[in-house]
């Protein structure tokens, strides 16, 4: 049988990966990075933020980080989480396809802006 | 706790036990992070937007995770783009044959059509109907919708369960609509009910 083909990364996805980048985050962190990176178009909320990084630990893209930056400082709640070897080739890879797909549009959208 | 984490860690019992048990205190210390961010305004509008937003945000991905488990992992073809993206593993996707089964009602539809053409005839009859129109004709618009529900769930959902569950809540009583109801039409006006 074929294996079905896989399925892409979602824009959250996308978006923690991002805003996670070289650092290692808690959720609050990411989410306000997201927020920041995106202007304010795009707000992800508890639900959505931890059922993408449920999903991104099962992929292996992220993992998370036992010790913590700072622990005198921070809230024992509060987990961290970088990405993977794999998670930053995935990562790089998206923004490339997406770099491809911005530079194609550039042309004609630049010509239709108001 | 404050009654608006008693009310969040509420919410969140929309979500099966495998995560809260593993995100609930990470969600509930994030949800009072952004109710300080909400509160540091000095207004209630912030705070009841938050509440809007965290309920919309609950309410739409508590359900996938009903059905989540850790899926089948298949292997990524090889890509030249990078070997360790070709060697990562990634959730099953959802193939052609999927949406051909989510699809049955319409392959039923289409045969009897065909087949029996004289036995769909009872879809047109009128009476008996609902609102002016034929109620065979209603009754098949809702086993569409059914259908196209099911197609939905399938392309939405990854795992396993909630395939399955898409199909024998959705897929099987649109099949059942589309199979019986012109016979069900049929034996009414046949009785003249």
């Amino acid at each position: 049988m074929t294996p079905a083909r896989p399925q892409p990364l979602s824009q959250a996805a996308i978006h923690i990966l991002v805003a996670i980048g070289p650092h290692e985050r808690h959720g609050y962190a990411i989410m306000t990075g997201v927020e920041q990176m995106t202007g304010g178009a795009i707000r992800i909320g508890p639900g959505t933020l931890y059922t993408t990084i449920r999903r991104l630990l099962a992929d292996g893209l992220i993992e998370e980080v036992d010790e913590r930056p700072d622990p005198t400082l921070d809230d024992k709640r509060r987990r961290y989480y970088r990405l993977t070897a794999v998670g930053r080739t995935v990562t790089t890879t998206e923004i490339g396809r997406l770099e491809a797909l911005v530079a194609s549009a550039r042309p004609w959208a630049t010509d239709h802006e108001p | 706790m404050n009654r608006h984490e008693r009310a969040y860690s509420q919410l969140l019992s929309l979500y099966p036990v495998s995560f809260r048990d593993r995100y609930e205190e990470e969600m509930v210390t994030l949800f009072i992070d952004q109710l300080w961010a909400a509160r540091a305004s000095g207004t209630k509008t912030p705070i009841a937007w938050l509440w809007l937003r965290s309920l919309g945000d609950v309410v739409s991905t508590a359900p996938d995770q009903r059905f989540w488990k850790q899926e089948e992992l298949v292997p990524r073809p090889l890509d030249s783009d990078a070997v360790a993206l070709a060697a990562a593993p990634r959730r099953r996707g959802v193939s052609k044959a999927d949406y051909a089964v989510a699809l049955l009602p319409l392959w039923v539809g289409i045969l009897l059509g065909v087949l029996a053409p004289g036995y769909m005839d009872g879809l047109f009859l009128n009476p008996p109907s609902v609102s002016g129109l034929p109620a065979g004709i209603v009754i098949t618009f809702v086993a569409g919708l059914l259908m196209a529900m099911g197609v939905l769930v399938i392309r939405w959902t990854s795992s396993p369960v909630g395939r399955g569950a898409a199909f024998l809540l959705l897929t099987v009583p649109s099949f059942l609509v589309v199979a019986i109801t012109p016979a069900i039409i049929l034996i009414i006006v046949t009785l003249n009910v």
